[in-house]
C-alpha cells in the first residue's frame, strides 16, 4: 500500500489516467442534455381571466430533417407564468431551456396589468437573457407565434431578428426585458414596445403548402383546429407602431407616424431605409413644385438645459441631422438636377428640412406631455446637470409625478444636406 | 533563508488577488447598500488597500531575512504572534467560505444547474490544495503562467465594454450621505484586504536593488481595472444593478458582439474559474500557515498536511452545516458586525506592525547609544543604520 502511494506520488500522471478512466467512461454513454432539454425560440404569454397561456415555438433537433421543419408550437395554461412553462414541460416530457429564446410577445391585458409583474419570472431566470426582446400583440400572441411558423420556415425571416430591426431603425430604443424593467426603477418610468400584429392586406404573407399538422402541433389542446389555419392564413405585418408603457403598464399606442416623429430626438448612427420622409410641393431657385424625398443618415441630438427666473425647467433639444436626398419628383424635368447634388442643396431646402423636424418634434414632444410621459429620459437628464435645481423644482410641485407640466420646451434642428 | 519568488511574482499575485467575487456578486450587493454611490465606497476601499500595500512593501523590504511567524515573534511576542495568527487565519477563512459558496452559486447558473455543491468543492478544493502543497515557487509560476492570460481577458472585456455597451448618465453622485457610504465601505471590508497575503511571504521574496514602479503599475493596473468594472456594469444597470448577481455574465449579454459571435459566455466562466483557483489556493496558502504556526505541539511532525486536513474539514462544516445557503453567508457576513470589525482589525495589523517596527529600532538605537556612553565611547556615527559605531582613542 505504501509502495503505490508513494509510486503514485512520484508519478502523479497514472493517478490522472486512472482518474480519467473511472470517469470518462459514463460521461461518453451518457444522454446529451439536448436530447432531454426543449429549445424554445419564442415564447408568447396570453394573460386571460383564469391565467396564463403561454405558447412556445420549440426546436426539436432531428439529424434527419430538413431546416425550419422541426419547429413546432406547444401550448400551456397555469396560474403563474412559471405555472404554464411547467406543463409546456410536463407535456412535453422535457426540461424546458430558454437560454436560445431570441422573443417574447405580450398580449394587450398583460401590458394593461403590468408587465414587470408578469416577467417577474422572466427577470429571475439566468438562463434567459435579460436582453431578449418583446413584444406587443394586440389580440392573441398564440395567432401570431402560429403565423411565424410558415414565416421562418419558407422565408427564413424570424420575428426576433424584426424586433431587432425596430430597435435600431424605427425606434432607437431597445424594446427588451431589461429596458421594461430599467423604466420601472427610474424616476421617468416609461419604456417603449414595438407592436406586430395580423393583418389580411398588408405584410409578410404567411400563406404556404404547409399543412397544419407539420408546422402547428398543439400538444395541450385540441379544439383550435379552426382559428389555428385561420392565423396562418393571415400577414404578419409589422407596422411601425409602438406602445408606451409607464411603470410596466400600458398607457397610449403611438402610431408609425408619431414614432417617426420621435425618432428625431434619438441618436442615430448609419443609413435609416426605414424612413423617407418627403417635402411636398417645394420650390426654390432649382426645384419647382417638387416632392423631394429625404433619407436620414446619421442624427446627433444635444440637450441644453437651463431653468428660468420661475424655477421652472427649460428643456432645448440641438437637433443636427445628416440627411440625402434621394428623389425628386417634379412635373418640369431638369437634367441640372442630377449633376451635382450640392446644387440641390440650397439655404431653402435646409430650413425646409429644419422646420420639418422641429415641427414634428414640437407636435410629438408636445402630446407626450400632455400625457405626461416621460420618454425622453427628460427627468433623468435635468437631475443629472442640474441636481439641486431640479429638486427645488420638485419641492414646488403640487404633485411631484406631474413633473413634465411646467417645463419649457425649444427646438433648433440644424441638418447638413449630403 | 531561501529566497523562492522574486518581486514581479509577488507583483502578478497581487494584481490576481484583486478580483474574483468582485466580479460576480459583490457589484450587486453594494448596489443594494447605497445605489451609484456605491463606486465611492469601492473606491474607499481601494485607497485603504493599496495604502496597506505599501506599508507591507515596507516591512518585507525590512525584513528580508525573517519569516513572518519569526519576525512576530521578535517584535510581539509569542501569544501576540499567535493572536495575530488566530486572526488572519479567521479572516482568511471567512473569505474562503465566501468563496466557495459564492463560486459556486456562480459555477451552477453559468455551468450547470443540476452540479452539486460537492461537485464544485472537490475541484475548487483539490485545486487550492495541490497549489498550497507544492513549494511557493509552484504557486508563484503557476500565478505567472496564467497571468497574461487573465490580463489580456480583463483588458480586453473592458475595452469592448466601454466602447460598446449601451451605458447611461451616472450622475447625480451623493445622493446618499457620506455615513451611508463609508458604512457601506466598513460592512463590505471583509472584500478588500487582498494584499496582506503578502505577509506570509515575508523572507521568501527576492529584492533586487532595482526600482519597482513596474511592480507597482501592475497593483495599481489590477485596482483600477476592478474599479472600471464597477463603472461599467451600474452604467449598464443603472437602475436594476441589484437583478443582476452575475455581473460579469450578465454585461457580456449586452455587449453588441454577443449578436456577432454567439455567446460569448465562455469568456467570463473561464477567467472566472481560474481566478476562484487561485484565489483559493492564495487563501489555503494563508491559512495553512497561520495553523501551523498556532498549533503548539512540538510532536507533530508533518504540520503542514495536518494544518491543511482540518481546513478542509472545517470548510466542509461550514459550508454544508453552518451556512447550507449563500444567502445565509451573505446575511452573516455583510449584514451583521462580527466580520466587518474583525476585518477592520485585521487590516490594522500591517500599520500596527510597522508602528512596532519603528518603536523598537528606535529604542534600540537608544540602548546602543547608552551602551557607548558606558563603553567610553563619545565619537557615534549615526549614518549607517545597524550597529556601526567607532572607538575614539
Amino acid at each position: 500500500m505504501k509502495k503505490t502511494f508513494k509510486y503514485f506520488k512520484t508519478h502523479p500522471i497514472y493517478f490522472l489516467l486512472f482518474l480519467c478512466l473511472l470517469f470518462l467512461p459514463p460521461v461518453i454513454v451518457a444522454q446529451p442534455e439536448t436530447q432531454s432539454t426543449l429549445i424554445v425560440r419564442a415564447l408568447g404569454i396570453d394573460k386571460t381571466e383564469e391565467g396564463y397561456d403561454i405558447s412556445t415555438v420549440v426546436l426539436t433537433p432531428k439529424s434527419d430533417q430538413m431546416f425550419g421543419e422541426n419547429y413546432k408550437l406547444i401550448e400551456g395554461k397555469g396560474k403563474s407564468v412559471s405555472d404554464a412553462i411547467a406543463q409546456i414541460g410536463v407535456y412535453s416530457g422535457k426540461n424546458i431551456g430558454l437560454s436560445h429564446t431570441g422573443i417574447v410577445f405580450v398580449n394587450d391585458l398583460a401590458c394593461k396589468t403590468g408587465l414587470v409583474e408578469i416577467l417577474d419570472f422572466l427577470i429571475r431566470e439566468y438562463s434567459l437573457g435579460n436582453n431578449t426582446s418583446i413584444m406587443y400583440v394586440q389580440d392573441s400572441t398564440k395567432d401570431v407565434i402560429n403565423a411565424s411558423l410558415t414565416l421562418a420556415k419558407e422565408s427564413e425571416i424570424s420575428l426576433d431578428e424584426i424586433s431587432v430591426f425596430n430597435e435600431n431603425k424605427i425606434l432607437f430604443e431597445k424594446s427588451t426585458i431589461e429596458s421594461v424593467h430599467d423604466s420601472s426603477n427610474a424616476p421617468s418610468r416609461c419604456s417603449l414596445l414595438s407592436v406586430i400584429k395580423l393583418s389580411d392586406e398588408n405584410g409578410l404573407e404567411t400563406k404556404g403548402s404547409q399543412s397544419n399538422e407539420s408546422s402547428g402541433n398543439e400538444v395541450s389542446s385540441g379544439d383550435q383546429t379552426e382559428s389555428t389555419q385561420q392565423s396562418q392564413e393571415k400577414n404578419i405585418e409589422n407596422s411601425g407602431e409602438a406602445l408606451v408603457l409607464k411603470e410596466g403598464k400600458e398607457k397610449i399606442l403611438l402610431s408609425k407616424e408619431e414614432v417617426l416623429k420621435y425618432k428625431w430626438t434619438k441618436n442615430s448612427k448609419g443609413i435609416n431605409y426605414a424612413d423617407v420622409f418627403i417635402l411636398e410641393n417645394f420650390s426654390d431657385e432649382n426645384l419647382t413644385n417638387a416632392n423631394v424625398s429625404v433619407i436620414l443618415e446619421n442624427n446627433k441630438v444635444e440637450y441644453n438645459i437651463d431653468f428660468n427666473k420661475a424655477g421652472n425647467p427649460i428643456f432645448e433639444y440641438k437637433i443636427s441631422p445628416t440627411v440625402r436626398i434621394v428623389e425628386v419628383n417634379q412635373k418640369i424635368l431638369d437634367k441640372d438636377i442630377y449633376i451635382s447634388p450640392n446644387k440641390l442643396s440650397t439655404n431653402k431646402l435646409e430650413n425646409a428640412i429644419n422646420s420639418y423636424v422641429e415641427n414634428n418634434v414640437r407636435e410629438i414632444i408636445t402630446k407626450l406631455q400632455f400625457e405626461n410621459l416621460d420618454l425622453n429620459k427628460i427627468y433623468e437628464k435635468i437631475n443629472a446637470v442640474d441636481n439641486k435645481m431640479f429638486k427645488k423644482y420638485l419641492d414646488q410641485l403640487s404633485d411631484k409625478s406631474k413633473y413634465l407640466e411646467n417645463i419649457e420646451f425649444k427646438y433648433e434642428c440644424q441638418c447638413e444636406i449630403l | 533563508m531561501i529566497k523562492t519568488i522574486s518581486v514581479r511574482q509577488l507583483s502578478i499575485i497581487g494584481f490576481i488577488s484583486v478580483f474574483a467575487l468582485k466580479l460576480t456578486i459583490l457589484p450587486s450587493l453594494f448596489y443594494q447598500k447605497s445605489g451609484i454611490d456605491a463606486l465611492f465606497s469601492l473606491f474607499f476601499l481601494i485607497i485603504f488597500d493599496l495604502l496597506e500595500y505599501f506599508i507591507i512593501l515596507k516591512l518585507l523590504k525590512q525584513n528580508q531575512n525573517k519569516d513572518f511567524y519569526q519576525f512576530l515573534c521578535d517584535k510581539t511576542g509569542k501569544i501576540v504572534a499567535k493572536i495575530i495568527l488566530f486572526l488572519l487565519f479567521v479572516f482568511y477563512f471567512i473569505k474562503i467560505i465566501l468563496l466557495t459558496s459564492g463560486g459556486y452559486n456562480f459555477a451552477r447558473n453559468a455551468i450547470f444547474k443540476e452540479a452539486p455543491l460537492f461537485l464544485f468543492a472537490f475541484i475548487l478544493l483539490s485545486i487550492s490544495n495541490s497549489l498550497c502543497l507544492f513549494k511557493t515557487q509552484s504557486y508563484a509560476r503557476t500565478s505567472e503562467f496564467f497571468y497574461p492570460i487573465i490580463l489580456i481577458m480583463m483588458s480586453i472585456f473592458m475595452i469592448i465594454a466601454l466602447f460598446t455597451a449601451p451605458m447611461q448618465d451616472l450622475r447625480p453622485f451623493f445622493q446618499n450621505t457620506f455615513s451611508n457610504i463609508f458604512n457601506t465601505s466598513f460592512m463590505f471590508s471583509i472584500v478588500s484586504g487582498n494584499f496582506l497575503f503578502m505577509l506570509f511571504f515575508m523572507g521568501r521574496i527576492k529584492f533586487k536593488e532595482t526600482k519597482y514602479k513596474s511592480y507597482n503599475f501592475k497593483i495599481l493596473y489590477g485596482c483600477f481595472l476592478v474599479f472600471l468594472f464597477y463603472f461599467i456594469d451600474y452604467s449598464i444597470f443603472k437602475y436594476t444593478a441589484m437583478a443582476h448577481p452575475q455581473a460579469i455574465s450578465e454585461i457580456i449579454q449586452f455587449l453588441p458582439l454577443t449578436n456577432i459571435i454567439g455567446n460569448f459566455d465562455w469568456l467570463a466562466v473561464s477567467l472566472m474559474l481560474l481566478l476562484f483557483s487561485l484565489h483559493g489556493g492564495l487563501f489555503i496558502i494563508c491559512l495553512s500557515y497561520s495553523l501551523k504556526n498556532i498549533l503548539v505541539n512540538k510532536k507533530i511532525k508533518n504540520k503542514n498536511l495536518l494544518s491543511l486536513i482540518i481546513i478542509n474539514f472545517l470548510i466542509l462544516i461550514f459550508i454544508y452545516f453552518v451556512f447550507p445557503k449563500f444567502e445565509d453567508m451573505r446575511q452573516f457576513v455583510f449584514n451583521q458586525y462580527y466580520v466587518p470589525i474583525l476585518s477592520s482589525i485585521v487590516f490594522f495589523i500591517p500599520l500596527f506592525l510597522y508602528i512596532i517596527s519603528f518603536i523598537i529600532e528606535k529604542i534600540n538605537k537608544k540602548n546602543r547609544v547608552i551602551l557607548k556612553r558606558k563603553k567610553g565611547i563619545t565619537n557615534i556615527n549615526f549614518k549607517n543604520k545597524g550597529m556601526y559605531y567607532e572607538k575614539d582613542f
